[in-house]
């Protein structure tokens, strides 16, 4: 099954999609490096209301805006803003500079904007659109690979329903028509994928199952795989068992006379006393197993294999060296639970 | 010594709680600890939640939340008021409100049928928000629960439920939706000519865009809900009382996880704005420190010297014990996890100095080992929050003299 799964990098659009604070950004960051790095020319699209790339990539960060701008060589990073995408959708549309611009500006407008439900969503995934369309001057598409970092408004998916929605309920004219343009693009297995980013804990695993059933069911958006992001490192067993014997001696030897193997405590100058760097590694070794478990749980309820992004100790600021793992985002997915599970049957 | 600010006063005094803050950060479990908390202090006291958690439910005791309240049994507890569950449904919330805003028959099913309606209150993003703030209001009407614990839906903008409310008042106060629906005064197609110019030319952008059907649907879905209007209107300023009015508290979760405080604080300048009344913050899930010595302080100790010399000792010893374990691993996993608590200590007292500011309290919860499985969980959670010398999860020495602080937030003349 795994080794039928295309690349990450063999589409054209990759919308990634998950609960608030699951990492959604810094897996489109890892991934438009990774990609970035390959060689593609590749567009990040920043879609929330505060811009946050930027600041994973400098330690002073400057506003992407609409325009956007290259953050490394082959990167290029924007944030689509509804209004600027509306007031360039209308002008493509209107085309009367002066006029039209007067029109959205109105008072009047923007109250209706401001009730209007839905055209924000629609409006960005038409610029997305526009951008995928965009060719170079050898006609040739301007960016390889797109990426957008999904609002986590709501349930993720209603975002890239809103299209459908407003399609049925418009019906004619240019908004309905490009409308399916863009529903034609969100459900083209070919150039889009849906990628889910979770976290290996209780309420990210149950949201991830949902997401992944409605967008492979009614939605009909590929997905082919989840990111689980901050996957902590497993600790060997044979580490904490050997602490709990050294920890042991030093205790035995405690207030008697060092034995002729010299046990006693450890001199240790920087680091904590043994019991403390045990009871850490305890913790941590927990950790790691029931992160484990959800991995395991998140990939057999959606019955899809998984990439793991590890937990980084300092984050994914712009100093964190975060850059140096950004590839794994690109490795090989993988059913946690061993070769037995590669049947996707044995999930359902 | 009034603090009117204070998680514990709104405990026992307000009638509800908006549990709000940024996805992820364990909203829902904190909602159900408070309201298992308030419930055991005597208060009939609701939590509502907007996530499905199904783990929170068993924890509760219960197979699955629907949007019945449920009751749950607290074990143990002496001289508790009921408590009961619930999570929110917006699409039923919005019938109920059409409902019960209209007597006639035929004019409700033409809404409820319309299909601009079931757009509005079921696939568009943005009206869970509404939804859960009409429920808040009804639940408060009610009077069958003293205490009400509001879990809100998942935004990037925090506050987006608190702004619901006045974004539909303010539409139907509009003037496009006016000129849409009461071109009575006028003749002709959408009496279009007799507008004031610019808004003519605004519905001809309209109907150019999105042609003219379209334009047609809006108006007849606007007839239709112009006679609840009225209704509408009151509702969103009532709904919109509740939630500024002084019995009702705002606790701001956030997560301990290392990262910038930018949204939390955003957030605390958004409440301001809104005049709705901050009681405390919670930071959520920090990792366990038993160190006798900040985190901070060892990792300043463990210089390069310190950890060649540390290295060279614990190979030894691992050697001695016969083990093929190796040292510099090990370290390294601990400093990481020095490094972890420390970033996430120095992102809690930057939290607890905001707080100061607003005169609330900073209360830390630990990260517990696993996810809740037991109602007992979510007491201890509850009971952390409101001990007496609120338990830090850092070593005593540490915070605990801080931790007095945040209980009792600084006594200024004037608090608000």
């Amino acid at each position: 099954m795994s080794a039928e799964l295309r690349s990450l990098l063999d589409r054209r659009l990759i919308i990634i999609s998950g609960k608030g604070g699951t990492g959604k950004t810094a897996a489109a960051c890892s991934l438009a490096v990774a990609a970035s790095q390959k060689g593609l020319r590749t567009l990040l699209v920043e879609t929330a209301p505060i811009e946050s790339v930027a600041a994973f990539f400098e330690k002073r960060p400057r506003a992407l805006g609409y325009e956007g701008r290259e953050l490394r060589p082959d990167l290029h990073a924007l944030r689509i803003d509804p209004p600027s995408a509306l007031a360039e959708y209308v002008r493509l549309q209107i085309g009367l500079g002066a006029v039209t611009d007067r029109i959205l500006e109105m008072e009047t407008f923007q109250q209706l904007l401001q009730a209007a439900p839905g055209w924000r969503e629609l409006i960005i995934l038409g610029k997305i659109w526009q951008l995928e369309q965009m060719e170079d001057k050898r006609s040739r598409p301007l960016y390889d690979l797109i990426i957008v970092d999904a609002p986590s408004t709501g349930h993720g998916l209603t975002f890239l329903d809103v299209p459908r929605v407003m399609k049925s309920a418009i019906r004619s004219g240019p908004l309905a028509r490009h409308s399916g343009w863009v529903e034609e693009l969100i459900h083209d297995p070919k150039r889009t994928l849906l990628l889910p980013v979770t976290l290996p804990e209780e309420l990210p695993t149950l949201e991830t199952q949902e997401l992944v059933s409605r967008a492979q069911g009614d939605l009909g958006i590929p997905v082919d795989r989840i990111i689980v992001n901050r996957m902590p490192q497993a600790v060997e067993p044979e580490a904490l068992e050997v602490l709990e014997a050294l920890q042991t001696a030093e205790a035995s030897s405690n207030g008697v006379e060092a034995s002729s193997h010299g046990e006693q405590k450890l001199a240790f100058t920087g680091l904590p006393p043994l019991s403390e760097m045990r009871s850490i590694l305890e913790q941590e070794s927990r950790r790691a197993k029931y992160a484990q478990d959800l991995r395991a749980e998140v990939s057999a309820r959606c019955a899809l294999p998984v990439v793991e992004m590890p937990q980084l100790a300092r984050g994914f600021d712009a100093e964190s060296g975060w850059i140096d793992s950004a590839s794994a985002i690109l490795a090989a997915p993988i059913w946690p639970d061993g070769a037995e599970s590669a049947d996707p049957d044995a999930h359902s | 010594m009034s603090q009117p600010n204070n998680l514990q006063d709104a405990m026992e005094n307000a009638r509800v709680l908006v549990c709000a803050g940024t996805g992820g950060v364990g909203k829902t479990t904190i909602a159900a600890a408070l309201a298992i908390q308030a419930a055991r202090n005597g208060r009939r006291a609701l939590v509502l939640t907007i996530d499905p958690a199904r783990r929170l439910a068993n924890a509760l005791g219960l197979e699955t939340l629907s949007e019945k309240p449920a009751p749950v049994v607290l074990p143990k507890t002496k001289g508790a008021a009921p408590l009961h569950a619930m999570m929110l449904d917006p699409k039923p919330t919005f019938d109920r409100l059409i409902t019960r805003l209209t007597d006639d028959e035929e004019a409700r099913r033409r809404i409820l049928d319309n299909s601009l309606y079931q757009h509005i209150s079921e696939a568009l993003a943005g009206s869970a928000e509404y939804a859960a703030m009409e429920q808040v209001h009804e639940l408060v009407q009610s009077n069958e629960y003293d205490l009400i614990v509001v879990d809100t839906p998942p935004a990037d903008h925090a506050l987006d439920f608190l702004r619901a409310p006045g974004r539909l008042r303010d539409f139907l106060e509009s003037r496009f939706f006016s000129a849409l629906v009461h071109p009575a005064l006028t003749a002709g197609r959408f009496g279009m000519r007799i507008f004031a110019r610019p808004l003519h030319r605004m519905f001809g952008l309209l109907e150019r865009i999105a042609g003219g059907g379209f334009l047609e649907d809006l108006r007849e879905f606007f007839t239709a809900i112009d006679g609840l209007a009225e209704g509408f209107r009151e509702r969103a300023q009532r709904v919109e009382d509740v939630l500024i009015s002084d019995a009702t508290g705002f606790v701001l979760i956030c997560g301990a996880q290392a990262g910038s405080n930018a949204s939390t604080i955003e957030f605390l300048d958004e409440l301001e704005a809104f005049r709705v009344r901050l009681v405390g913050i919670v930071v959520n899930r920090m990792r366990p420190w038993e160190g006798s010595i900040s985190p901070q302080a060892l990792l300043d100790r463990c210089d390069d010297a310190a950890l060649a010399h540390d290295r060279k000792v614990l190979n030894r010893a691992l050697v001695d014990a016969g083990s093929t374990v190796e040292a510099a691993p090990l370290i390294d996993r601990v400093l990481s996890y020095a490094q972890v608590c420390a970033a996430e200590e120095e992102k809690y007292r930057g939290l607890v100095d905001r707080a100061a500011r607003h005169r609330v309290p900073c209360l830390p919860v630990p990260e517990l080992p696993r996810d809740i499985e037991h109602i007992e969980g979510l007491f201890e959670i509850g009971e952390r929050l409101f001990s007496k010398e609120q338990l830090a999860p850092r070593s005593k020495e540490q915070l605990a003299p801080r931790s007095k602080e945040q209980l009792a937030p600084p006594d200024t003349k004037d608090s608000r």
